[in-house]
């Protein structure tokens, strides 16, 4: 495995991804938004704190997860349109460092993204008497599990479909199934029939469980559930990127370009 | 070779997912499975869920319960009033609402029906919110006087509290206590709590407000004046101003 390689790619697709004008746009109007948190907290009467807390640390979320889909939706197949893509894969590079090195570099783009707005929210929140809470660097680590695995998702939803539309709309959709794993579980177990409830469930373990990190919703409630289940969660938002990295690839190498 | 890996790998992250599923706690009811108190909001309470803001969306709920709390319900009746200047409705001074209004020692009063909806609509979205528990209970109680909502919001909130380890929630027993000694009128009592309630950190300036209230009615007026102090130093604008006015009149009262 030839590191150089892929790091080169890493390193060209962030510095893309930075230079490009809806990245600093996007920012941009995340740090107005946390701002705009300041004035929204005004309405929370004794819970102002909180409140500049939660819509922090939920656009934060919010934000990483539109530049991680549009941008993992489009990279690839932007380079396709364009013909741009020939340039890399004429060297001698394996295809599968080409999409790691692609994917890499997008996250990195986003997870610093997510890093400038998180110590701006930090700032925010000190001033206005917040006082630090560890758990606030757990429900950010959350969310960017969050993104590693709607990424991966993003990027083979581009390279499966040849829409960008059709991509964007299937990933969206696995975004709001996984939050709404808890709810969906409970739904699969009210249902009577055998082969529904199979099929159902085959679909719940496939489509990825974000509520499984949403660690924001345990800041300050000391809740036992938490720790359980951590360390396996980390790895499982690992493997399920990794599978669907997998599947990019598998799908890339079958492309003829 | 790559087909292989990937069946491994697709192996190794289901068993991972099954181990996940017998460990993880979902830390909230689920909302398919609590009926919603009002149908007002299915659609940003559902949308939560389905972007994982629940805390969120609380708080937008407790922001919604604090405007319509501060919406005054009787507009088109107080503007009669203005439009036909102010009646003293007591003898002697005794008892008048529209100088309570301006004292501010009725504030927070009024019917407000739907205040338990909202209260509870917090309560379900996000369980572990508990100021608005405490601040929806005590303003049940002795703002609009209807406890047995209180009682009923308030254990809601223990039920919630139970399974974190949360060492604020004593509070809302606490609150409890005072709610019931209250409805068995026996006043000195729920004094006596409400004197531990007002000193936690968490405590509504509402409570402190009331506990001050009473002490004026009961003529504690040194006690009612540091606790109005205290509401006086406090952030909220509203209680701010109403402590200024009552300030002034007790040490008006006690030729301070």
């Amino acid at each position: 495995m030839n590191f150089k390689s892929i790091s080169a790619i890493i390193n060209f697709t962030f510095r893309e991804s930075v230079k490009n004008k809806t990245y600093y746009i996007t920012v941009l109007f995340g740090i107005v938004l946390l701002v705009m948190s300041m004035l929204l907290s005004v309405l929370g009467g004794e819970e102002s704190v909180r409140v500049i807390l939660d819509f922090g640390l939920a656009a934060i979320e919010l934000f990483a997860v539109l530049i991680i889909v549009f941008s993992g939706v489009n990279i690839i197949l932007e380079e396709m349109s364009s013909k741009t893509i020939y340039l890399t894969l004429a060297r001698p590079i394996p295809r599968w460092y080409y999409l790691i090195g692609k994917y890499l570099g997008l996250l990195f783009s986003t997870y610093v993204m997510m890093f400038i707005m998180a110590v701006i929210h930090i700032l925010l929140l000190l001033y206005s008497g917040w006082i630090f809470d560890p758990e606030y660097l757990l429900a950010i680590a959350g969310s960017a599990m969050k993104i590693a695995i709607i990424g991966s998702l993003a990027m083979y939803f581009s390279l499966f479909s040849t829409s960008a539309v059709s991509s964007l709309v299937f990933t969206f959709l696995l975004w709001f199934l996984g939050h709404f794993s808890p709810e969906f579980k409970f739904l699969i177990s009210k249902i009577t029939g055998v082969i529904p409830k199979l099929i159902l469930s085959v679909f719940y373990y496939i489509i990825p469980n974000l509520a499984y990190y949403n660690w924001r919703d345990y800041i300050g409630i000391h809740h036992p559930g938490l720790f359980t289940s951590l360390p396996y969660t980390f790895i499982y938002g690992i493997l399920y990127s990794a599978v669907f990295l997998v599947f990019s690839i598998i799908v890339l190498n079958k492309k003829e370009f | 070779m790559l087909k292989i890996f990937s069946i491994i790998i697709v192996a190794v992250t289901l068993l991972f997912r099954f181990e996940i599923e017998s460990k993880f706690v979902y830390p909230y009811t689920l909302m398919v499975s609590t009926k919603a108190p009002g149908q007002k909001n299915l659609l940003l309470d559902s949308n939560s869920v389905l972007f994982g803001m629940r805390r969120l969306v609380s708080d937008i709920a407790w922001i919604q319960l604090l405007q319509y709390y501060g919406t005054r319900e009787d507009e088109e009746e107080d503007s009669e009033q203005v439009s036909s200047g102010h009646v003293h409705a007591g003898k002697d001074g005794e008892h008048c609402e529209h100088c309570e209004h301006e004292s501010g020692s009725a504030l927070g009063q009024g019917r407000y029906y739907d205040f338990i909806a909202y209260s509870q609509r917090i309560a379900r979205l996000d369980p572990y919110f508990f100021y608005p528990c405490l601040y929806s209970g005590a303003s049940l109680a002795w703002n609009l006087d209807r406890p047995e909502q209180a009682l009923i919001l308030l254990k809601e909130g223990i039920d919630n509290s139970i399974l974190v380890n949360q060492p604020e929630y004593w509070q809302l027993s606490l609150y409890s206590s005072a709610i019931l000694f209250k409805m068995t009128s026996r006043t000195g009592d729920m004094v006596n709590i409400l004197e531990k309630a007002v000193i936690q950190p968490k405590c509504p300036v509402m409570v402190k407000w009331v506990l001050a209230n009473i002490y004026k009615k009961t003529g504690k007026y040194y006690k009612a004046l540091s606790l109005f102090d205290v509401i006086y130093r406090s952030n909220d604008e509203t209680y701010r101003e109403f402590a200024l006015k009552q300030i002034q009149s007790i040490r008006q009262l006690l030729n301070m």
